[in-house]
């Protein structure tokens, strides 16, 4: 739970964020954010395969399968080949404004997955358990889970915008 | 202590879990420093 859940949390972050940096880059051709775009598809396609192969050791256990195609897992699933999709495309063209803009296109059609793996579990009839953390309330896990998860959530967002800012720095020492 | 290793009869599961995340993120951790070692070089 401690992997998994902070995982599949900043696999959604990432893409959101991805979301805003392609705006940027197609709306204002900022090309800061094509650099910082090529550096999170990596961690947030390691992240995701993170939340997926945690969430199906975590499955085996309780729910008696490694997998099942239910509509939380599928749809996560469904990013985590959006960002194979997103670094298949970076090294598929020759002029890097061009593979850019095509990860842009990618990402922004891709965003309406997000929502979808977020309210799967409220609209269909899902395997995989609802949210511990429902707005307006008081969360559903017990203090003393929620701190170790806290601090999870907060050490592996650290880590992965170090290796994002570290990524986007080798992208500019090339240029 | 093996009682704790066994996590309750889960610990097949929870170490593979662990182990699996420390290679990954170790791997990122790697690949990066060196990314980053191998760019400030040239």
């Amino acid at each position: 739970m401690y992997i998994h859940v902070p995982c599949a949390i900043l696999s959604m972050l990432c893409f959101a964020t991805m979301g805003v940096l392609s705006t940027i880059l197609l709306i204002w051709r900022v090309q800061l954010a094509g650099v910082l775009l090529r550096g999170a598809g990596l961690v947030g396609c390691l992240l995701t395969g993170l939340a997926l192969i945690t969430g199906s050791l975590w499955g085996r256990p309780m729910w008696g399968t490694f997998w099942i195609w239910d509509a939380r897992l599928t749809s996560e699933l469904i990013l985590w080949l959006l960002y194979v999709a997103l670094l298949a495309i970076q090294s598929s063209f020759q002029r890097r404004a061009v593979a850019e803009r095509a990860m842009a296109i990618l990402t922004l059609v891709g965003l309406i997955d997000l929502p979808i793996i977020h309210y799967s579990v409220n609209w269909w009839n899902t395997l995989h358990q609802g949210s511990s953390f429902p707005l307006g309330q008081k969360p559903l896990i017990d203090g003393a889970m929620l701190w170790p998860l806290g601090v999870m959530f907060v050490g592996l967002s650290l880590l992965s915008t170090w290796a994002v800012l570290q990524l986007a720095r080798v992208e500019l020492l090339k240029r | 202590m093996s009682v704790w290793f066994a996590m309750g009869g889960y610990g097949m599961y929870v170490w593979s879990a662990y182990g699996i995340s420390v290679i990954v993120l170790g791997g990122l951790v790697c690949y990066v420093r060196r990314t980053v070692q191998h760019a400030s070089r040239s």
